[in-house]
């Protein structure tokens, strides 16, 4: 049979390996940062770029994006040549790949700090860049479909129905979620209000750890762990069910980060039972990972990859056990909101992403410099870093959820909050926040560990970027009579990849199109009116400074939330909430009824509040934001927001644009006249003024007009 | 159930060869056990209508079922919306007023009842309309607590032991300071050492204002979060400790002087 020869672009893979490393230990060090932040505010530094509310976001999207993200590219562009026999479709486009990634890694590092965002967990990003990662995200996409189709490999082995499937369904999640009317350049107001907004994103936001964390990676496990182990893949048959089980079941499981929320009951509980539905394929996923080990154990005990390997795919399959779990309404009543969901993120970023990708970095190294790993034993001492450093950041992260959550809930013999003052329940955790540090710092010095054994290792050795390789063309496509249907499937990519396109698009159009068309899913309350302009303003900034990474603005129906907090949050109390503000985690208290019943607080303390939070509560965690008493805002861009709100269906009357500022003025100048009283001095324009007249808007949804 | 085979299929990719093993018995197990679980999940949540705003309602004792007269709320408004939190405390009272006779009940009911209902009540329950007085019972479900202290002498319960006293200085210091400060002499909050009072200054005043609030104002309401006692607790301190000593920066006197 004639031969074609053909080089593998193996710089390619060299540049996504430096790209991995180096945002690995950038997201990290963010993240031992903001670590830091919660037991000692003085990590703070007073400075606005600084503070938690704006690093969170940075640490979560370098860990995910940056970290992982240059990841899956770097173990794409390695296994997907070999899989498909044929080097890859187009260099230019696998530049333009790597170099705009990490351009959107870079201006990602630039905005989030800088306070522009919007607010949507995972997807921050504003639209300028969202359009970028759309286009780069083609880039990828059409460099991979071609190599598929100049492959010289008939089928397509199970690694490449994973990069497929991740390719698809991000674009389509990244497309919906990031729809926006832009005001300006950095600013944009997503389509969506209220309780849709939240079902879009959290849609979005639990299938990019789906497919963005958990895809490819299964992609990359199924490449390089038979290779690292030398051993058969365990079944084939278990890779085609729990492949097509997993892409459909998980796009349904949203909802289940919305549970006991304003969410229609119906929306829940799908969330609920395809998450429940999740464990088998998930864990077949598992099984065939740690099966193919089977005859190989002996070799775990002395290879560091494989070690690396087995703690990743046993933490895949402990965090997809937990996920369902904490679907659960009576589960997730406990540890929503807690530090629990922080323990069970991490085991799946730390234990299954972090150590999947270092193992994959130890076994290419060698391979990418035709060189020996510099140092096994180094490779072994990151293990255990690594190891227990998750072991210090997950336990005590569980411990804290359900520490609070408990204390949350109890009820003293005559009915009351025994700890009615949420921050004692804050100072409980103090300690095991020290704890989870000291586990950050494990994990952090592992990875230092690597970064030189891997430098080492490529000095020692010589890169080679076009390694050659001969293999037969490929033959025409035909059936083959008795063939698996699955089989031939595999052969042929365009149907493929049509097939996982409607499996993973059934999910979220069954959700949709009910809240967006059946009226009573979000009852409509005639006592909701719409931000003022002030209070627009003021929301901008409680944005800004990321407040709803630590505040919640959902108060769930039961007697410990409603005692703590007042009357439960209804669904039609959201609808001019242009991104909608409900966060995921209370490291402070809620916040919804901040401005009614017996939350309601004087401007003053407020003004007060946000200076230093622990001149009005001692001891509190929460940063000081000085500058928001000082800087002015001219508010020019005032017209444009409410032209923006109203396309979106705010009704402000035609023409409002021009006198908003009028009103605006006038609502602020009578907060300072409240200021003045309390012996403070301030002038309309500044931002406090707008952000102390948006929390007293909080909740005053429920009032009688 | 199923065969470990260990054949290998005849097809390797970049050396990579693939079992032709049979799935798991137990992992299909599995897979049809949480697709059971799912089944059962939305029956027991959706065929019984056991949904959050129900469970929300029978966790407050304020469910009743719908054939009884009010079903599930079917508006996302709750009866306690406007009218302040239902504490466990009011609830202890609705208990009360539930467990009183029907002739009560019914009174209690008229006292609320439009002319209409009124004129219907009345025409059905004629043996009770003799007894109806609207102005005794006519009180909304948030002052029965309150009440009694009203009706006695205006100082009475005033609490003078130093052991009160202590625990009254010591809720002052942890939670009442912050907008009154440590001695008394008022920032965000009013004065409370000069005994200019805007809400009243006699003791059953101080105590009622405590439990309620200002919420207009920014005066939280306590009676939540501290007891019946540690409210009266520090109310007295106010009273006997910190009206009339001197603070380092008194903020000028609000409302009218208290001479009782």
């Amino acid at each position: 049979m004639e031969m074609e020869k053909f080089e593998y672009d193996n710089k390619i893979v060299r540049m996504f390996f430096w790209a991995t490393l180096v945002w690995g230990i950038t997201a990290f060090l963010v993240g031992l940062t903001i670590a830091l932040q919660l037991p000692a505010p003085a990590f703070n530094f007073s400075t606005s770029w600084l503070t938690f509310g704006r690093l969170r976001p940075l640490h979560t999207n370098a860990a995910i994006f940056a970290f992982v993200g240059n990841g899956i590219f770097m173990g794409y562009y390695y296994a997907a040549q070999r899989l498909l026999k044929a080097r890859n479709f187009s260099d230019t486009l696998s530049r333009i790949h790597f170099w705009g990634w990490q351009a959107i890694i870079v201006s990602a590092a630039i905005t989030l700090p800088a306070g522009i965002t919007s607010a949507k967990e995972y997807a921050e990003l504003e639209w300028p860049i969202d359009i970028a990662i759309a286009l780069i995200w083609v880039a990828w996409g059409v460099n991979m479909i071609g190599t598929i189709m100049k492959r010289r490999e008939k089928h397509l082995y199970v690694a490449m129905w994973f990069f497929i499937a991740t390719f698809v369904t991000v674009a389509m999640l990244h497309i919906v979620n990031s729809l926006a009317v832009p005001v300006g350049f950095f600013k944009s107001y997503s389509i969506y209000a209220g309780v849709q907004d939240a079902l879009v994103q959290w849609w979005y936001g639990h299938n990019a750890v789906a497919f963005f964390l958990t895809t490819p990676y299964l992609g990359l496990m199924y490449y390089y762990m038979p290779k690292a182990a030398q051993r058969p893949v365990y079944s084939y048959r278990l890779s085609i069910i729990h492949f097509w089980a997993l892409i459909f079941l998980y796009i349904w499981a949203g909802p289940h980060h919305l549970l006991y929320s304003s969410t229609p009951d119906w929306a829940q509980t799908l969330g609920t039972v395809f998450s429940i539905m999740l464990i088998a394929p998930s864990w077949g996923g598992m099984l065939n990972g740690l099966l193919t080990l089977r005859g190989a154990w002996d070799r775990v005990r002395q290879d560091p990859i494989l070690k690396f390997m087995v703690v990743a795919v046993s933490a895949y399959g402990m965090s997809t056990f937990e996920g369902p779990m904490m679907s659960l309404k009576n589960y997730n009543a406990i540890t929503h909101f807690t530090d629990y969901t922080i323990a069970h993120v991490h085991v799946g970023a730390l234990g299954w992403n972090g150590l999947l990708t270092f193992g994959i970095l130890y076994w290419l190294a060698p391979r990418l410099w035709n060189t020996k790993l510099y140092s096994v034993k180094l490779a072994n001492v990151h293990f255990w870093l690594a190891t227990l450093g998750l072991v210090f950041y997950v336990i005590p992260m569980y411990w804290t959820g359900i520490t609070q959550a408990l204390m949350w809930k109890q009820f003293s013999p005559e009915g009351l909050l025994v700890y009615p003052n949420f921050l004692e329940t804050v100072l409980e955790l103090i300690p095991m926040y020290w704890t989870r540090a000291f586990g950050g710092t494990l994990f952090l010095t592992g990875a230092l560990v690597m970064g030189y054994n891997l430098v080492m290792t490529a000095r020692s050795g010589t890169a080679v970027d076009n390694e050659e390789m001969e293999a037969a063309p490929l033959k025409p496509i035909v059936s083959v009579p008795g063939e698996h249907k699955h089989r031939w499937l595999e052969a042929r990519p365009v149907p493929f990849i049509i097939l996982a396109f409607v499996a993973v698009a059934i999910g979220g159009l069954v959700e949709f199109v009910p809240m967006f068309v059946v009226k009573t899913n979000i009852a409509t309350m005639t006592t909701v009116t719409p931000y003022s302009p002030l209070e627009l303003e003021g929301r901008d900034i409680y944005i800004k400074e990321g407040c709803f990474n630590c505040h919640s603005q959902m108060i769930r129906p039961f007697r410990s939330e409603t005692e703590r907090y007042g009357e439960y949050s209804k669904a039609g109390e959201y609808v001019y909430d242009h991104p909608f503000l409900w966060g995921s985690k209370r490291t402070g208290p809620d916040l919804h009824r901040e401005g009614v019943g017996k939350l309601r607080k004087p401007d003053a303390w407020h003004y007060n509040h946000m200076e230093n939070p622990r001149s009005m509560s001692p001891g509190s965690i929460m940063p000081v934001y000085p500058w928001l008493l000082e800087r002015s805002n001219d508010y020019a861009s005032l017209p444009k927001k409410i032209n923006a709100m109203r396309t979106l269906g705010v009704p402000y009357e035609p023409g409002y644009e021009d006198q908003a500022l009028a009103d605006l003025k006038n609502q602020a100048e009578g907060i300072v006249t409240n200021l003045k009283d309390a012996g403070i001095e301030t002038t309309w324009d500044k931002e406090i003024v707008a952000l102390i007249a948006y929390l007293q808007k909080l909740g005053t949804g429920i009032l009688p007009k | 159930m199923s065969k470990v085979t260990n054949s290998l299929i005849d097809h390797d990719y970049d050396g990579i060869q693939e079992y032709d093993n049979d799935l798991p018995g137990w992992w299909k197990g599995l897979f049809l056990i949480t697709i059971l679980i799912a089944v059962v999940y939305v029956s027991y949540y959706h065929l019984s209508g056991n949904l959050q705003d129900v469970e929300y309602q029978k966790e407050m004792g304020t469910y009743v079922e719908a054939d009884a007269g009010r079903g599930p709320l079917t508006e996302y408004v709750s009866p306690y919306a406007s009218k302040g939190e239902m504490t466990p405390a009011l609830r202890a009272e609705l208990n009360k007023i539930l467990d009183a006779p029907f002739s009560e009940q019914l009174q209690r009911t008229m006292a609320k009842a439009d002319p209409e209902q009124l004129a219907k009540l009345k025409a059905a329950f004629p043996e009770v309309t003799g007894d109806y007085v609207a102005s005794d019972i006519s009180t909304p479900p948030t002052e029965v607590e309150t009440k009694p202290a009203k009706a006695v002498s205006k100082d009475k319960g005033l609490l003078s032991d130093e052991t009160n006293l202590a625990a009254g200085s010591k809720i002052w210091n942890t939670q009442c300071f912050v907008c009154h400060l440590n001695d008394g002499g008022g920032s965000i909050g009013p004065n409370m050492t000069d005994n200019y009072w805007i809400h009243g200054g006699d003791y059953a005043s101080i105590v009622d204002l405590i439990k309620v609030g200002v919420p207009a104002k920014g005066m939280i309401p306590w009676q939540g979060t501290l007891s019946a006692e540690q409210i009266n607790q520090v109310a007295s301190f106010i009273k006997l400790k910190l009206v009339g000593s001197t603070p380092a920066v008194p903020k000028a006197p609000q409302g009218d002087l208290y001479e009782g």
